[in-house]
């Protein structure tokens, strides 16, 4: 099983453990990930306000990539997932505006078909991979493990460009936390938005939104939350320590990356696993599963 | 099914302390809708029960309730074997599931949402263009269900500022109308669009698909920040150019690059913890043929 990789900013940064883990992760399924020479950044909601030419033509150039090694593109953020997918969608469907980006992009000597698909990491571990390949790998189910889900936005949102999950009522994140042998807990805020998007700008609103959803999952029962998401996940833990402050909460929540928990049920180490580098500490739920 | 269970929301606010369920067994019809178990409940069961409706045909936006936790029009839903039915939220509530949408209708009222035109037509009946109203038609079809508002996770907070997706919608409806000859832009400003989260909620509850992202809030960010410098133009442009610079965005790069003094100073103590955790780099990356990003800009806008 092969993918062109896309990691995306965020994991090229604020959340390096996520490329890293997920690339051990990947070994260790037999997911070869292929490296693409220089993607560029998506351009998140922002490039297409302002530049809509520039957003199609350098997400081409991505998918194009892809393309030129007969592969699909996994994805592991959210809005990466959704961005790149709105893209491809708008480049498949539109024959005048793929032959107006090819225009520009044969300056450089690239072309892009609409011959790729676009899939989150997430979606490859449930349907590519499969459960029951996932759970010959595990060392260590989570058994008793309460784990909130926290799907973000872009993955389920707007529905006619992803389509995986019923935006209303998803599925997927549950099934994976049920996989890797944990509970799944129910809350309202697991569809909602962290507003990280907002954060550079606008942050009290961010943490006001992440600060809902965490407490509601702490009051859910949660032991700890896993999302699909860098962005929601740099709220979620990055920024517990400032929700607690700003909204007088008391909500001490460890947060993981999909291939982190994934990883805690094959029996990676903490230290394989980068745990360090979350800024709420996993140690207590490690001890609570006999991990430590 | 041959029956629906109904749980639904009953609260007079005349007479009530609190809310209360009441579970009503609605025979099932072949394409029942909501708004058929809720007349059955009136008519057969319990005279009292309030709720809207009026043109029973996705036009009135009347009929706009929660169905199991999710906004919709109960005219056009279809009813589930076991269904919570609840008044749209953040609002007061007038009667069980009718609610009082003053508020929101003068947030509409006060982006003046009509056509201001300061000379008549040269000549009458005006000769109009379709290709002219492309981006204006589809939002001709809002209904004003407030199904977006509902959705809408800013909106639930009572975000200061915030006029919700609803009222954007009519304000683009005139901003990208080409009649219209009235100055939008100070209620662009006022309308608080820059607090979206573009989470993309409204844009699932709409019934009548209107793309309130792209078609709305993205058209009024774009006509905006031409028009006017503000915080978020400053950090729309910042995270352009940083791709055409790097490639890739470097979070810390577009903070600096976008915040103020005092601002910076406000973030210092997170920025020490991600930085100790290694998760800033104070240092951009560029990728390696950041030279085919420049050229592909280069000709994108020697074409425009």
């Amino acid at each position: 099983m092969k993918f062109a990789y896309y990691p995306g900013c965020s994991p090229q940064s604020t959340t390096r453990e996520l490329d890293v883990v997920t690339r051990k992760m990947a070994k260790a399924l037999e997911i070869e990930l292929v490296n693409l020479n220089g993607p560029a950044c998506c351009g998140s909601v922002e490039m297409r306000v302002n530049d809509p030419d520039l957003f199609y033509a350098i997400n081409a150039r991505t998918l194009a990539m892809a393309e030129s090694q007969g592969l699909d593109l996994l994805t592991i953020c959210n809005t990466c997932q959704l961005v790149l997918a709105q893209a491809n969608q708008s480049l498949k469907k539109d024959g005048e505006l793929l032959d107006k980006i090819n225009q520009a992009l044969s300056e450089i000597h690239v072309k892009y078909s609409g011959g790729v698909e676009v899939k989150h990491l997430l979606w490859i571990l449930l349907t590519d991979v499969g459960p029951e390949r996932i759970k010959r790998k595990l060392k260590f189910p989570l058994t008793g493990l309460k784990v909130a889900p926290f799907y973000g936005c872009h993955i389920l949102r707007p529905k006619e460009a992803l389509g995986f999950d019923d935006p209303d009522d998803p599925k997927s994140l549950e099934d994976f936390i049920r996989i890797c042998g944990g509970e799944p807990v129910d809350f309202p805020g697991k569809i909602k938005c962290c507003g990280f998007h907002n954060l550079p700008y606008d942050p009290m609103l961010a943490v006001t939104l992440t600060g809902k959803y965490l407490q509601e999952a702490s009051d859910a029962g949660a032991n700890c939350m896993v999302t699909p998401c860098p962005l929601c996940f740099t709220m979620l833990d990055g920024y517990q320590r400032e929700v607690n402050q700003k909204l007088s909460f008391q909500v001490k929540l460890p947060v993981f990356h999909l291939p982190q928990l994934l990883g805690l049920a094959m029996g990676m180490g903490k230290d394989e696993l980068m745990l360090k580098r979350n800024m709420v500490s996993a140690d207590g739920i490690l001890r609570k599963i006999g991990l430590v | 099914m041959e029956k629906v269970t109904a749980k639904v929301f009953r609260y007079d606010p005349s007479t009530d302390n609190t809310h209360r369920y009441e579970t009503y067994e609605v025979p099932y019809e072949k394409g029942m809708r909501v708004l058929g178990v809720l007349l059955y409940i009136q008519e057969n069961i319990d005279t009292s029960l309030a709720f809207r409706y009026s043109c029973r045909r996705k036009r009135c936006g009347s009929c706009g309730v929660h169905v199991n936790g999710k906004p919709r029009l109960a005219c056009m839903d279809e009813a589930k074997e076991e269904m919570v039915i609840e008044p749209l939220p953040n609002l007061p509530i007038v009667r069980d599931l009718v609610v009082e949408t003053t508020e929101y209708e003068e947030r509409i009222q006060s982006i003046s949402p009509y056509l201001v035109r300061k000379n008549r037509p040269e000549r009458e009946p005006e000769k109009l263009f379709p290709n002219n109203f492309t981006a204006v038609k589809p939002l001709n079809q809002c209904i004003e269900c407030f199904s977006c508002m509902s959705a809408c996770p800013v909106n639930g907070l009572k975000w200061e500022g915030f006029s919700g997706p609803a009222t954007l919608i009519q304000l683009a409806r005139r901003m990208l109308d080409p009649r219209d000859d009235m100055d939008r832009i100070p209620d662009a400003g006022q309308s608080g669009f820059e607090h979206c989260v573009a989470c993309y909620a409204c844009v699932n509850a709409c019934p009548v698909e209107i793309g309130i992202l792209e078609e709305v809030i993205d058209k009024i960010k774009k006509k905006y920040i031409e028009k006017e410098a503000s915080v978020y133009g400053k950090y729309n442009k910042t995270w352009g150019d940083l791709i055409v610079k790097n490639g890739v965005v470097n979070p810390f790069t577009l903070m600096r690059k976008i915040s103020t003094f005092d601002k910076l100073l406000s973030n210092m103590l997170i920025g020490i913890k991600f930085f100790l955790k290694g998760k800033i780099s104070l240092k951009s990356k560029e990728i390696p043929n950041i030279d085919e990003i420049r050229t592909i800009q280069k000709v994108i806008g020697e074409k425009r």
